[in-house]
């Protein structure tokens, strides 16, 4: 039977009330039979939360994380070497402050990129947004409508991530749509000259696995391992600046973006043209990057 | 003096893998028993598990030991969960204990198993909790496992649900009414001699 002191006495269980508001419930408790009852229903709850029977963690549990520690490594060489390199800080506010003028301009770039650059029969679409507006535009360069972009770039249809990643690298599953609407269908060597053209042969396809999140960088509210890859494809971060130049430009194409998105904004999202999913992409991607540093610290 | 786990992250963090091992034998269990009542379902709870610690390896060069461990490794966890519960197309959530039938009910003990101890009682009725959790909302859940069960004080669990104390106060209190309220049920439909003995004393 629920009564108006379940919230004091369920924090009473959590040891969770102030010593005087403690020891004044415990005097009315030894004083209010029905109280005490209430009490024991309650602490039974625990109880029997306690005694659930617990499942053995998996033998192999460690062996498969290892495979994927493993995966990801041989995915990533030049994120993990830099992360290795040295110990980062959290983005401070300045910073994230500075990144967002970055970012604005970044998503100015994919704007103008999406808008301008298909229509220039000149230029490689590939080449010219993985290097302009990494992680920003759709996966071949190529204005088209919304629901093309997205059903066939999304590598693991259910995820409800929208890949939001440049220039036809990677993603298994992904490349053969990617190739198909591509007007200039392009080994992937090609499209990741320098040191991505070691690491690319090396990837390791993905198990199948629920987790979309497990073998590509996901971006989500929360990740604070891909913290460093989002503030790269940006280039958000300061400290990200005295790596090599040509890193920073590779490291983007290397690394598929997602943004996870809740149900009420993929519906939001829904509703617009794929310019503007961009520019929602940069502003959530901003927003997860300010969550990321809270979390971080 | 640094606890136990802190000492083996910042040691994991200037490159002693062999303290992540440590980590992972500490916490996997834990882990996977928290994710398992938010995913309600083994498989996904088990990659879940794998996720948060591919996180842990990731974030560890910007490891600082200014929160407990507990406390990061659950906001990791929760935020995996989290994830993974918004995920549209989710797969409907199997039950890995078997203790529900296909329709969702909690499955009943056969008859002539009729319970002698308490036990079996405790089994009875841990099924019939389990049940009840899983129709909890998600938070609630979270923040009943994690201070009850995990024993987590509130302020962590605040801080691993990034939510404040007294959200985490309500959310726990509206929880254990609920499984509270389950278990009388659950009760009422035992005969007398099979009623389990109620626990005293129970506060901590």
């Amino acid at each position: 039977m629920t009564t108006d002191r379940d919230a004091e006495l369920s924090a009473l269980l959590d040891g969770a009330l102030p010593a005087r508001e403690e020891s004044a419930l415990r005097d009315e408790i030894t004083r209010l039979p029905e109280l005490a009852a209430r009490l024991e229903e309650l602490a039974r709850v625990d109880a029997v939360l306690r005694a659930l029977p617990a499942r053995p963690v998996p033998g192999d549990l460690r062996a498969r994380l290892q495979t994927k520690l493993d995966a990801e490594r041989s995915d990533r060489p030049l994120l993990s070497a830099r992360r290795d390199a040295a110990p980062r800080r959290p983005l401070g506010r300045r910073a994230w402050l500075a990144g967002f003028g970055a970012a604005a301009a970044a998503a100015a770039a994919a704007l103008f990129v999406m808008i301008g650059g298909p229509r220039d029969p000149n230029l490689e679409p590939e080449r010219e947004l993985a290097s302009k507006a990494p992680a920003l535009v759709a996966p071949n360069g190529i204005e088209q409508p919304r629901d093309t972009v997205l059903a066939e770039a999304r590598p693991e249809p259910s995820t409800g991530a929208i890949p939001l990643e440049p220039a036809g690298i990677e993603s298994v599953g992904s490349s053969e749509p990617i190739a198909a609407v591509s007007p200039q269908p392009a080994p992937l060597p090609e499209l990741a000259p320098g040191p991505l053209v070691d690491a690319a042969p090396e990837q390791t396809p993905s198990e199948p696995t629920q987790l979309a999140a497990t073998e590509s960088a996901t971006i989500s509210s929360d990740d604070e391992g891909t913290a460093d890859e989002s503030a790269a494809a940006l280039s958000l971060a300061p400290e990200e600046q005295d790596a090599p130049p040509e890193q920073l430009a590779l490291a983007p194409a290397a690394v598929p973006l997602y943004v996870e998105l809740t149900d009420d904004e993929a519906d939001a999202l829904g509703k617009l043209e794929l310019h503007d999913a961009g520019i929602v992409g940069v502003l959530d991607l901003l927003g997860e990057l300010d969550g990321l540093e809270a979390e971080a610290s | 003096m640094l606890d136990e786990d802190v000492r083996l992250m910042l040691a994991f963090r200037d490159g002693d893998d062999a303290a992540f091992d440590a980590l992972f034998e500490r916490w996997a269990g834990k882990l996977l028993r928290f994710l398992e009542r938010m995913v309600r379902d083994a498989a996904v709870a088990e990659e879940l598990v794998q996720e948060t610690f591919l996180r842990v390896h990731r974030a560890r060069s910007r490891y600082a030991p200014d929160a407990k461990f507990s406390t990061w490794l659950y906001t990791i966890a929760s935020n995996v969960a989290r994830n993974e519960l918004r995920r549209p197309f989710r797969r409907a959530p199997h039950d890995s204990t078997d203790l529900e039938r296909e329709d969702g009910r909690p499955l009943e003990l056969a008859a002539e198993e009729s319970p002698v101890d308490d036990i079996v009682s405790a089994r009875r009725e841990g099924a019939e909790v389990e049940a009840a959790l899983k129709l909890l909302p998600e938070r609630q859940r979270a923040a009943l496992w994690l201070a009850a069960v995990e024993g987590l004080p509130y302020a962590e669990v605040a801080a691993a649900l990034e939510t404040t104390e007294s959200s985490v106060k309500a959310l726990v209190h509206r929880a254990r009414v609920a499984l509270a309220e389950q278990l009388a049920n659950a009760r009422a439909k035992l005969s007398p001699e099979e009623k389990p003995v109620l626990i005293r004393g129970g506060a901590r």
